[in-house]
């Protein structure tokens, strides 16, 4: 998940090849992969307790308190469920308004260098264009409405679908295309059938980037300009100044984070990519 | 004889289309941004009221204001300071982690998962959680900023040296070349590169969450200003300084870091002509 680290779109090369851990029995990179968190949380057990400070909660603190959550047994007014129910709703209708936008603009600019040239300010601007500010700006115009977190997350990400999925078409292969001119396929075959298989791996990858990047940029919102989401509930126990409140929801973020990155991207993988075997390997990254 | 003659105006046609690409460019570029000023201008004095969306020029004068009182220079040494001091520790700790990660295959196993764990959670989780700990001053900014931006230095790091060609080590061993030279012709090129990308993200990622952690708590920097601003709901305010904040950004990145970047890798150039 080098998210903000690399721009590049996929390489061939990049992680296709057997990982020689793999190799090795599962027991093995079990246990070395989870030692470490194992001595932060035998740490964690040990030093806390000990502490002076009543403010860091021991991690009994906070899985009564994941529990007591899931339990729908808060003092919050709203649950964990809904919480997390309506900022996933609104990461996806971003995620679907960025990426329309993201594939507009990015084929556009992929097929004309003279719109290229017109929109190549505003998707670089966009870029490096921070989340919270788009959040605050968001928050003041819109208030506690559904928009503010929606435009953030579309305005945050859309145009790392443009760039890539401009990349993408440069990519297109363009002598699959001349023999489709050749042989008289019509267009919406040669659209169909060349064009389009060759963006999959970058819309893919476009995905990814959009919903890691939106859901920081719409948890940023929710905390500025909302009154319910699973970000504001950070913000609640912030105020509450509850820690356990504050390391619970992180774990549920993570929770909800693996489940997408799965479930999702598992699924999508399996079904978009299914006619190219070798790309299997390049999303396990 | 022949391909001489032919060569010259193909040059000429060449240099030509490069000068209308260019041409092209800039135009586009400046269509963009006077679309931009233009429909921003007319929104801001015909459809909404200016205290929702203020004109460039009422934008501009509150920069203008900000600088001249002073504010500008306090807030944004404050928020610089604070980039610098998490910087030394975030560059250090990622960069050492990563090269042990990247060196010894144990290490690697042991930390690999957490690094990524690491790198999922959001910046912004860090900040609460460590200044609901230690506090809105002292050491918990750059605690959360450190927190939050080493794991992207480690894989920078963790990638970067596990890069670096075995080959050539081996072949510098085999011909028995001076390790000073090995150093300085071998490792330190390759580890060029992404120590670039590095210090370009941190200082990027870094700048953003220092901002952020400001807009949580302290009382001074860009990021407290911004809030201050919020609380006001005086959108000229945050525009203004929002404005600020990136235009460091990108004078941080054009100025600084492009020119640096190309310097060094000059040496590439050759390779990939």
């Amino acid at each position: 998940m080098s998210a903000q680290v690399k721009l590049a779109p996929l390489s061939p090369d990049n992680g296709a090849g057997p990982r020689p851990e793999a190799a090795k029995p599962l027991w093995r990179r079990v246990r070395s992969g989870y030692l470490f968190p194992i001595i932060l949380l035998a740490l964690w057990v040990i030093i806390v307790p000990n502490l002076p400070t009543e403010k860091i909660p021991t991690p009994g603190k906070v899985l009564t308190f994941m529990w007591d959550e899931i339990r729908v047994n808060t003092v919050a007014p709203k649950s964990v469920y809904y919480s997390f129910a309506i900022s996933l709703a609104r990461l996806a209708v971003g995620v679907v308004i960025s990426m329309t936008i993201g594939m507009i603009v990015g084929v556009a600019s992929g097929l004309s260098r003279r719109f290229d040239a017109f929109a190549r300010d505003y998707v670089v601007a966009s870029l490096v264009l921070p989340g919270l500010i788009v959040a605050l700006v968001a928050a003041l115009w819109f208030g506690f409405t559904f928009l503010t977190p929606v435009v953030t997350v579309v305005f945050a990400t859309f145009a790392y679908t443009a760039s890539n999925i401009a990349e993408g078409v440069r990519d297109v292969p363009r002598d699959l295309i001349f023999m489709a001119d050749s042989f008289g396929v019509n267009r919406s075959a040669a659209l169909r059938h060349v064009t389009l298989p060759s963006l999959v791996p970058f819309l893919f990858v476009s995905l990814r980037y959009t919903i890691s990047l939106g859901w920081k940029a719409l948890t940023i919102a929710e905390i500025f300009g909302a009154d319910q989401g699973a970000g504001w509930m950070l913000r609640f126990w912030y105020d509450a100044n509850r820690i356990q409140g504050l390391i619970g929801y992180t774990f549920f973020f993570a929770i909800v984070t693996v489940l997408v990155d799965r479930v999702l991207f598992e699924y999508l993988a399996r079904r978009l990519l299914a006619w190219r075997g070798d790309v299997a390997g390049a999303f396990q990254r | 004889m022949t391909t001489r003659t032919g060569s010259a105006p193909v040059a000429a046609s060449k240099q030509e289309a490069h000068a209308a690409d260019r041409r092209m460019r800039w135009t586009g570029r400046i269509a963009a941004w006077v679309l931009l000023l233009g429909v921003w201008q007319l929104l801001s004095s015909y459809v909404v009221e200016s205290f929702i969306l203020p004109s460039p020029a009422i934008i501009f004068d509150k920069m203008v204001e900000i600088a001249q009182s002073g504010l500008l220079l306090k807030n944004f040494g404050a928020s610089l300071n604070k980039l610098v001091q998490s910087f030394a520790i975030f560059f250090a700790l990622g960069a050492a982690i990563g090269t042990l990660m990247a060196v010894s295959r144990w290490w690697e196993d042991f930390l690999r998962d957490s690094v990524s764990l690491a790198i999922s959670l959001p910046g912004l989780v860090y900040i609460l959680i460590l200044l609901l700990i230690f506090g809105s001053r002292g050491i918990a900014p750059i605690a959360a900023v450190v927190a939050a931006v080493a794991p992207y230095v480690t894989l920078q790091f963790w990638e970067g040296v596990k890069g670096v060609s075995t080959d050539l080590l081996d072949m510098g061993t085999a011909f028995e070349v001076k390790r000073w030279h090995v150093i300085r012709h071998i490792i330190i090129p390759a580890l060029i590169p992404f120590t670039f990308t590095a210090v370009t993200h941190g200082f990027s990622l870094g700048w953003r969450l220092v901002v952020l952690t400001e807009l949580f708590g302290g009382s001074a920097g860009i990021g407290f200003q911004m809030r201050t601003e919020f609380g006001r709901f005086s959108v000229r305010g945050v525009i203004a300084w929002a404005l600020f904040f990136f235009v460091f950004s990108l004078l941080l990145d054009r100025m600084i870091f492009a020119p640096l970047s190309k310097r060094a890798l000059r040496w590439r150039e050759g390779e990939t002509a």
